[in-house]
């Protein structure tokens, strides 16, 4: 009988394992999700920690990045005497892909060691173990609780983030020139459509799921008792800054095709 | 359940304030795209339409007041852009309304700009179709300020060349450092103005004049209107026509060939005594002058005083002398010794006489 995993080399037989493992963890989320009853204060307990605990770092970098892009750029926009142009510009930038991303980066970092460790310690300590046993579905309870909560969270931060971005973008911009409020409102929106927004928006949820998904598969999955917590914490950051990114050039592509990006 | 509270206020709170901004966001959007206000729809026709874009903005006297819609592809020479325009800004766009295609800025996006026209025209109605104007041809604005610029090149090298002259020639600059030159030029300006001011006032009067010539009052209209003037006018040219074909002394004076040659040969004769004329009038003034500026003694008599003086009391005492003598010669006239002499002199005149 013919094998496949005899003739492929040991790392892409890891990479296809792991993808493989992750899609059929993917699938069984699904069926879980539309399978009563649903655990909705525990989605609502997650999402106050995914949403409301990641706030202030995500506020703030924003807030830096809005600020650092415009100082960054002004000199540029100026010896090109197109300095009237920065808030079109960092509108642009900051709500078509550096908010998104930026966010999905942070929530990465945050929310999927976070979900990875905090997963991986219940099942190395077989809690989650001792959840079936009493009758209770993990993955109802653990993991369509923390993908939903983070799906459902971090759109909402990624707006956040786009509003004090371009705050501080108009801060940033009056350091050195002098404009007003509605002004710098009104030339941000003049080059901002709707075809900006929306696979904006979209990617944020297919962020937030990637994150979700990749942090519980990574603590679920978690082995060697707490040395293999770290990794689970370590590998749960690692690929879903990827997926990110991953994400991110697809939805891009998609855009691209469908004639959205002008 | 006090904490679990907390937590979900929390959570509801950033789910209303994420929807908020994301409503705004998309409200600000819609705004600028004319989503939210009532519209009307317009079209023109372009030949080229220079890139221009679904959505990019419509202006009329400088001011967004809506986004283009469609673009449509009627034939292989022809684009219809169907533009969505705010309804407040209806009543003052017309049909005779054009549409051309410009740039936001030098780089920036294309917009179709509105420009209205002068004259009457009826303001728009919904799905009207308004002229258009093509689009600023930039490749051939360049190659054209090529040609210009090559032209400036040769004209600066002219000027070089000329400057260059200049400085080299003291005139200019002594002209230039002349400051009574400045003065003499800012009084001929002067004069100038005056002279344009005279031509203004000269020019009303004509005015006036051929306004009332016009109406009938003034002498020049009473000349203008006068028939003896026309009678005169006739007879003039019947006399022009007359000496046209040589009637009357002055037609044959004109076409008789020998008087031409008679008045030719006076006209010879006159030029022959004004030249012996002239040179009689140079003899003179030199004559003249010899005597004025010369050392003879007409000159010394005539310029010097004491030898005039002296001629002055000669002739004092000879007028004197012939009074003196004629007194002398009345009282011979009664001396016993020519008595007799002069009686027979009155004799002989009485005789005479009496013949």
């Amino acid at each position: 009988m013919f094998k496949i995993e005899l003739i492929l080399p040991r790392v892409l037989k890891s990479f296809l394992d792991e993808t493989g493992a992750i899609a059929i963890f993917t699938g069984r989320f699904f069926r879980e999700l539309f399978r009563p009853r649903f655990e909705f204060n525990e989605m609502l307990r997650q999402c106050y920690f995914i949403g409301v605990k990641s706030l202030p770092l995500v506020l703030a970098t924003a807030f830096i990045m809005g600020m650092v892009l415009t100082i960054q750029s002004r000199p540029t926009l100026v010896s090109f005497g197109a300095e009237s142009r920065l808030p079109q510009m960092v509108a642009v930038s900051l709500i078509r892909e550096i908010a998104p991303v930026i966010t999905a980066l942070i929530c990465a970092g945050k929310i999927g060691s976070g979900i990875g460790a905090e997963l991986g310690s219940m099942k190395v300590t077989e809690q989650i173990d001792a959840m079936e046993v009493s009758g209770t579905n993990p993955y109802k309870y653990l993991v369509v609780t923390r993908v939903v909560a983070t799906t459902l969270m971090i759109p909402l931060l990624a707006l956040m983030s786009d509003a004090v971005g371009v705050w501080a973008s108009y801060l940033g911009a009056n350091i050195k020139g002098d404009m007003s409020w509605s002004l710098y409102i009104t030339r941000a929106f003049e080059y901002v459509f709707f075809a900006d927004i929306y696979p904006a928006v979209f990617k944020t949820f297919l962020f937030g799921f990637a994150i979700g998904i990749v942090g519980c598969y990574k603590g679920m999955n978690s082995q060697k008792g707490t040395e293999g917590v770290g990794q689970s914490a370590n590998s749960a950051v690692v690929v879903a800054s990827l997926m990110v990114f991953i994400i991110d050039l697809l939805v891009v592509q998609i855009t691209d095709v469908f004639g959205m990006i002008n | 359940m006090k904490e679990k509270l907390t937590q979900n206020i929390k959570v509801g709170f950033l789910v209303l304030v994420g929807t908020a901004i994301f409503v705004i966001t998309l409200y600000l959007i819609g705004k600028k795209d004319n989503l939210f206000t009532a519209g009307f729809r317009i079209s023109a026709t372009f030949k080229d339409v220079k890139g221009l874009m679904i959505g990019n903005n419509v202006r009329f006297s400088g001011i967004n007041i809506g986004t283009v819609k469609e673009l449509i592809i009627v034939n292989d020479s022809t684009v219809k852009v169907v533009m969505n325009l705010q309804e407040t800004s209806r009543k003052f766009i017309r049909k005779s309304t054009v549409a051309k295609i410009g740039t936001d800025g030098l780089i920036g996006n294309k917009i179709i700009i509105l420009n209205s026209m002068p004259g009457e025209s009826a303001v728009v109605k919904n799905g009207d179709e308004i002229d258009s104007e093509s689009p600023f041809d930039s490749d051939a604005s360049l190659r054209n300020l090529e040609d210009i610029s090559g032209e400036i090149s040769i004209i600066a090298k002219n000027l070089k060349e000329i400057s260059d002259k200049v400085n080299q020639s003291d005139v200019v600059w002594d002209l230039l450092a002349d400051s009574t030159m400045s003065s003499e030029l800012r009084s001929t300006f002067l004069y100038l103005n005056q002279i344009g001011a005279n031509g203004a006032e000269l020019t009303g009067d004509l005015r006036i004049i051929a306004k009332n010539a016009r109406s009938g009052t003034g002498n020049l209209a009473v000349l203008l209107n006068d028939s003896t003037l026309a009678s005169f006018s006739k007879d003039l040219r019947n006399i022009m026509t007359d000496i046209k074909a040589g009637k009357g002394p002055l037609g044959t004076l004109i076409s008789d060939e020998d008087a031409a040659e008679n008045i030719q040969k006076t006209l010879a004769n006159v030029k022959m005594l004004s030249d012996s004329l002239a040179y009689v009038s140079t003899q003179l003034t030199s004559f003249s002058k010899s005597i004025s500026s010369g050392a003879g003694s007409i000159n010394s008599t005539v310029s010097d005083s004491t030898f005039i003086n002296n001629l002055n009391n000669t002739m004092l005492h000879i007028s004197n002398s012939s009074l003196k003598l004629e007194e002398n010669l009345e009282g011979l006239k009664h001396s016993f010794l020519l008595k007799r002499y002069f009686k027979k002199l009155e004799k002989k005149k009485l005789k005479e006489i009496n013949k």
